[in-house]
């Protein structure tokens, strides 16, 4: 799919609550060990090229969030690959921040979209709207903001629910 | 092929590995050993007295069949059980199926797989840190080095016979697409991939 940086000002799904603000947090599934190395880092293949490009990489935007939604994900996503998925963990991040990396070109590399969905009402991606062949640098950025602020998914529910 | 005088299998982690995965590294040594096994402890004491240890890591960057002879068996045993745990984990990928993470991940291009192989057993794991091996939603083998997060590779194998890498090397970033899969990695890359 073909987005352009003003998409990401225009809402884009009648069941969104309004665009995604760069003071919006956004959160990240992943898994270990599948994500993670041998010395407890996160792998830059925790976020995926072709989702970045073409899918759209799905985030759950904090001020929405539904927390028996994104549990029963969390689940179903482990038992997809329950060897390799034996711990769920879940990142935050500042959509200000993924809006602020940038191309080659020191244009915008990524936006954040509010694309949300029946079943999830905080859904929201985000797309590299840089040239495809900048995507493996432009994931490791991502993947820096991503391991700034991970826990295990039980912590993160645990003081949310404070 | 280079023969070896007693063909075994090699057991790791659970997977057997044929004979021939015996790498040329340590192939060569048992074919010096049945021409030579007496001289060869004299020669081999003599030689690597007189190579200095920078001259020794600096085959950092060469391929197996051009590691010098000296290597003791430990470093050869090392070596072996460290590329074949790679191996092993490239090799793994190769159960995962179509619709693996959902509809759209794709299973392993088989190429990628054997791409990723054949670049694992050029680089000297005796040296060099061994990546985190995984399987992208698009069926690209991905190797990640995170060394105390300063160096970084993401390097990967889409089963096209060649390569792709972001490099970021204490700051200093490196963006290579497509390199065929015979030539081995840069020699600054793979500098500051080596075991201290």
């Amino acid at each position: 799919m073909d987005f352009i940086i003003s998409d990401e000002h225009v809402v884009q799904s009648t069941l969104s609550p309004g665009i995604v603000l760069n003071e919006e947090v956004v959160l990240r599934l992943g898994f270990s060990p599948e994500h993670v190395d041998e010395n407890g880092k996160l792998a830059a293949s925790a976020i995926s090229k072709q989702d970045l490009i073409s899918r759209g990489w799905s985030v759950y935007r904090e001020n929405y969030l539904d927390v028996d939604k994104i549990s029963i994900d969390a689940e179903n996503q482990a038992s997809r690959l329950p060897n390799k998925r034996t711990t769920t963990l879940i990142s935050t991040m500042l959509a200000a921040r993924i809006r602020a990396f940038l191309c080659n070109k020191d244009l915008q590399a990524f936006i954040v979209i509010d694309d949300a969905l029946p079943e999830n009402l905080a859904h929201a991606s985000v797309y590299c709207i840089a040239e495809k062949k900048e995507a493996r640098r432009l994931r490791n950025y991502l993947r820096d903001l991503m391991a700034e602020d991970m826990r295990t998914f039980a912590d993160y529910i645990a003081m949310y629910r404070e | 092929m280079i023969e070896t005088a007693n063909p075994v299998n090699w057991v790791l982690s659970g997977t057997t590995f044929p004979a021939n995965e015996v790498n040329t590294f340590e192939t060569r040594t048992n074919r010096q050993r049945g021409f030579k096994p007496l001289a060869s402890l004299v020669t081999t004491l003599a030689v690597v007295a007189a190579i200095s240890q920078d001259e020794i890591l600096s085959y950092d960057t060469a391929t197996a069949s051009e590691i010098p002879e000296i290597i003791d068996n430990q470093v050869l045993t090392e070596y072996k059980k460290v590329v074949n745990e790679v191996i092993s984990q490239i090799r793994s990928k190769a159960l995962y199926e179509d619709g693996w993470d959902g509809p759209n991940s794709l299973a392993p291009i088989r190429q990628a797989i054997n791409d990723a192989v054949s670049f694992a057993r050029m680089i000297d794991f005796s040296r060099i840190h061994t990546p985190f091996v995984s399987l992208e939603v698009d069926g690209e083998i991905n190797f990640w080095w995170n060394l105390d997060e300063k160096i970084k590779v993401d390097l990967g194998f889409d089963g096209s016979g060649a390569y792709s890498y972001y490099a970021n090397l204490a700051g200093i970033e490196h963006s290579v697409d497509d390199v065929t899969i015979d030539i081995p990695l840069s020699s600054e890359v793979m500098k500051n991939l080596k075991r201290l």
